[in-house]
């Protein structure tokens, strides 16, 4: 070497330079995704919330699951079969583990099902809606790897009914050892994502399951955070600091945008409503107020003005392909809502309000603010509406979403008149209907009809399939009648994406870390 | 034994309602150039809260979606502008922040009433008794100090919900340790002079040597307090509606407007600024005129304005 200090200041810039590039990647591989989340867990206790399934099924595993376009699809089950309408033969794939370790076989499915009968008998835990939906008897191991779940009545959508997350498999040994305050925030499961550790305000810690069933996930490590308010989840996405967040207003698209990330609008299955409390307030009870209520409210402008156009109203009571598309959504109408709360006998007052025997027709509306597109704007509009044809919104609640989503949980215990909610798809129509059936976990509005029920239970029992869809048309139709709820729209869901992070959406929104999470390219 | 002169020269005269009519009060607030402007400044928003339904050019909970956010100057097809444009529901942005600072002063008057009411009668009691009353008084007071007054109304707003009216309570009832703890210290001073001496020595009632001599002998530190009180109420109003827990999202408050807008602020300033703007100004010559009414009240600084 001609020039000794040449050939080392080419090594040392060399060195710096492959340093440089090294340590960049090190630093930006070893950066998490952040998942912005609009409120905080719960529990992660599968068997202790509703309100949590993007992540308990990011931690969890079922049976069964929707993959992402929504079909049923084998989980850690590897096939089921029918002995007869009572008797169904379901067996485990082979060579799975749960994160500690322990054996995914016969065993761990009969504790997880023990383990809910047992809860849900004790009137513990939030499994209204998992065991309202799947009717069983007991489960039996067979051998290691094959089980039999014995049914109290005949159910033609059983593995529909075994992909709610309250139902993912649970290690006999880590739920048996420790008590339930520790499993409660300290999950082990067969999910993609392995816990690593949660504190309410810095987040959810998450880590890829090498030994998940499909491989590894292509994310390590996620942290999932609460940030109820979506004008904080918005600048978190603005100043890099969160690569994920849902429910992105339509107007502040362009603006993401703007700032370097990506907004995915996707269409999706979340039906948006207006839930009319029962056993409160007597005037909700007649249906002629219920429809009032639907003909007061222009959801078409609502969906145009405020949702960009990309909400669609409709009776959507059931999702598609099952819905009968040939139901019209109510008509705005302010004239035959008056009409129609005239008949019922609530004349306006004074002051507009209309009062019926002294009493006013005054109601009570919680919303919450973030958890859906424009909710508390949206519900200020219905409530302006409302006041148009004499109903009078007495007190406008905003609730945190924290709060709502226990109140959820708990079949809508401590909400007061309306509620806005919603409701995911269950992509059957038996499924989806359960929202206003009795015994249901979903029926937050605690509305309750006979005919219904009648109707409900012969559907829900009929294990032929030529007769579905003229059964399922029947009662979507006598439920829009009768309107329990205020319809609204099946709303699009706009996800705020960092420019790194490959997204893949899906259509009932949720967001499945294991399934959505497809990269990152730092 | 002391002779009391009933007439004597060392009894006090001046309070602070005899010193606010003294003649020298406006042309010495005109010499101040900063008071003066900070008069204006309030005496226009309190004109604008008392005459606010004439003033305001539209309904300011009149929401017509379909002339949502629109910017100032913007005019419908009906012909009406609005001044400083409309919000996300196409309510009109000058109107609700005209009703906004009705929300604001009631706010902050009632709560300092209420406030100011439970201190004087606290500090009063405390100082003229002392012993016991007093030792219960101002562990009370400790208690209540122990607390961070936002998170304690934030607290009791999170259980009572979201209203007016209780907000006002809350403000009302978190905010009268001060008041307490000033007129108590009044009090100890004042309870030995020689005009409360005399009173007790012509055989008046407590009631009437606590209420008829030595109350309006703390009236100076008391106005004081409560201007900075009023300031302080508004921005705590500002800060729990903005938090959610304020008002109820259809009433017209500066904090709600903040809260509504700020999610829109790349794209939409003028749903923030205005409501900023106000808070901003209201608080600043409120506190300005508080100071002002300090030194004022002063009798060291007479001369000195």
């Amino acid at each position: 070497m001609k020039n000794p200090h040449l050939f080392r200041a080419s090594v040392l810039a060399l060195g710096l330079t492959v340093s440089a590039l090294g340590g960049g990647h090190a630093t930006a591989a070893s950066r998490p995704v952040v998942f912005l989340n609009s409120a905080e867990p719960v529990s992660l206790d599968p068997m202790f919330t509703q309100a949590d399934a993007n992540v308990i099924l990011s931690i969890h595993e079922t049976l069964f699951r929707l993959d992402n376009k929504g079909d049923v699809v084998a989980a850690l089950a590897e096939s089921i079969k029918m002995i007869d309408p009572l008797n169904w033969e379901i067996k485990i794939r082979p060579g799975l583990v749960f994160q500690n370790g322990e054996p995914i076989n016969a065993d761990a499915a009969v504790f997880t099902f023990d383990r809910a009968k047992t809860l849900f008998a004790a009137g513990k835990g939030d499994l209204t809606f998992a065991l309202g939906a799947l009717k069983y008897d007991h489960m039996e191991k067979v051998d290691d790897l094959t089980v039999k779940l014995v049914m109290t009545v005949p159910d033609p959508i059983i593995t529909s009914h075994m992909v709610n997350p309250e139902l993912s498999l649970l290690p006999p040994k880590y739920y048996t050892q420790n008590p339930p305050e520790k499993v409660a925030f300290a999950p082990v499961g067969a999910g993609g994502y392995k816990f690593v550790s949660y504190k309410p305000g810095e987040g959810l810690v998450l880590k890829a399951f090498d030994k998940y069933r499909t491989g590894k996930p292509p994310v390590d490590d996620v942290i999932v955070k609460a940030v109820p308010e979506v004008a904080t989840r918005i600048s978190e996405i603005k100043a890099g600091s969160a690569d994920l967040m849902v429910g992105v207003p339509a107007d502040l698209k362009q603006d993401l945008e703007n700032a370097g990330a990506k907004v995915i609008v996707a269409p999706s299955y979340r039906r948006l409503f207006v839930a009319i409390k029962q056993g409160r307030n007597p005037a909700l009870a007649d249906v002629r107020v219920r429809q009032a209520m639907n003909h007061a409210v222009n959801c078409e402008e609502i969906a145009q003005v405020l949702l960009g156009g990309m909400a669609k109203c409709s009776i959507d009571l059931v999702n598609a392909p099952n819905q009968d598309a040939s139901l019209k959504p109510y008509a705005f109408d302010p004239g035959k809502a008056k009409e129609l709360l005239t008949a019922a006998g609530w004349v306006p007052g004074a002051d507009g309000v209309r009062a019926k025997d002294g009493v006013r027709l005054s109601l009570n509306f919680d919303t919450t603010n973030g958890s859906y597109l424009m909710d508390k704007e949206i519900a200020q509009v219905m409530a302006d509406s409302w006041k148009d044809v004499g109903i009078e919104i007495a007190d406008l609640r905003v609730i945190d979403n924290s709060v709502s989503s226990q109140m959820r949980a708990k079949q809508g215990a401590g909400y007061r008149d309306l509620m806005n909610s919603s409701s995911g798809p269950d992509y059957t129509c038996q499924g989806d209907l359960l929202l206003v059936q009795k015994a249901s976990g979903s029926n937050r509005m605690s509305w309750v009809d006979d005919k219904f029920e009648q109707m409900f239970k012969a559907f829900n029992q009929e294990f032929d399939q030529t007769k579905w869809k003229a059964m399922c048309d029947a009662a979507q139709a006598y439920v829009a009648e009768q309107a329990p709820v205020v319809w609204m729209f099946t709303e699009p869901t706009f996800y705020g994406v960092s420019k790194r992070l490959d997204y893949e959406a899906r259509p009932d929104g949720r967001v499945y870390l294991n399934l959505v999470l497809k990269g990152v390219k730092d | 034994m002391t002779q009391i002169d009933p007439t004597s020269e060392s009894q006090p005269v001046v309070t602070a309602a005899s010193g606010l009519k003294r003649n020298s009060f406006w042309p010495r607030l005109w010499r101040s150039k900063v008071a003066t402007i900070s008069a204006i400044i309030f005496l226009v928003v309190v004109i604008a809260a008392i005459t606010a339904p004439w003033l305001s050019p539209a309904d300011p909970s009149a929401i017509k979606i379909i002339q949502r956010l629109k910017p100032p100057g913007f005019t419908n097809s009906a012909g009406t502008t609005f001044w400083l444009g409309t919000d996300a529901l196409g309510r009109d942005v000058l109107s609700r922040v005209i009703f906004g600072a009705r929300v604001s002063l009631i706010v902050g008057l009632s709560a300092v009433v209420i406030s100011g009411t439970i201190g004087v009668l606290v500090g009063l009691l405390s100082g003229f008794f002392g012993g016991l009353v007093d030792d219960i008084f101002m562990r009370i007071c400790d208690i209540q100090l122990s607390f961070p007054t936002i998170l304690l109304a934030l607290t009791i707003m999170a259980v009572l919900g979201s209203g007016l009216d209780k907000l006002i309570l809350v403000l009302g009832l978190t905010g009268w340790v001060q008041y307490g703890r000033i007129v108590r210290s009044q009090v100890l001073a004042l309870k030995n002079d020689e005009f409360v001496l005399a009173a007790r020595a012509t055989g008046e009632q407590r009631w009437q040597i606590i209420f008829q001599h030595i109350l309006p002998n703390v009236w100076s530190p008391v106005i004081v307090i409560a201007s900075f009180t009023v300031a302080s109420n508004i921005v705590a109003e500002a800060s729990l509606s903005f938090l959610g827990v304020g008002v109820p999202p259809s009433v017209p408050s500066w904090g709600t407007m903040l809260a509504d807008g700020r999610q829109y602020i790349g794209v939409a300033d003028w749903l923030t600024a205005p409501a900023g703007v106000a808070i901003s100004l209201t608080v600043l010559s409120i506190n300005i005129l508080g100071d002002w009414l300090r030194d004022y009240l002063d009798p060291r600084l007479k001369n000195l304005l």
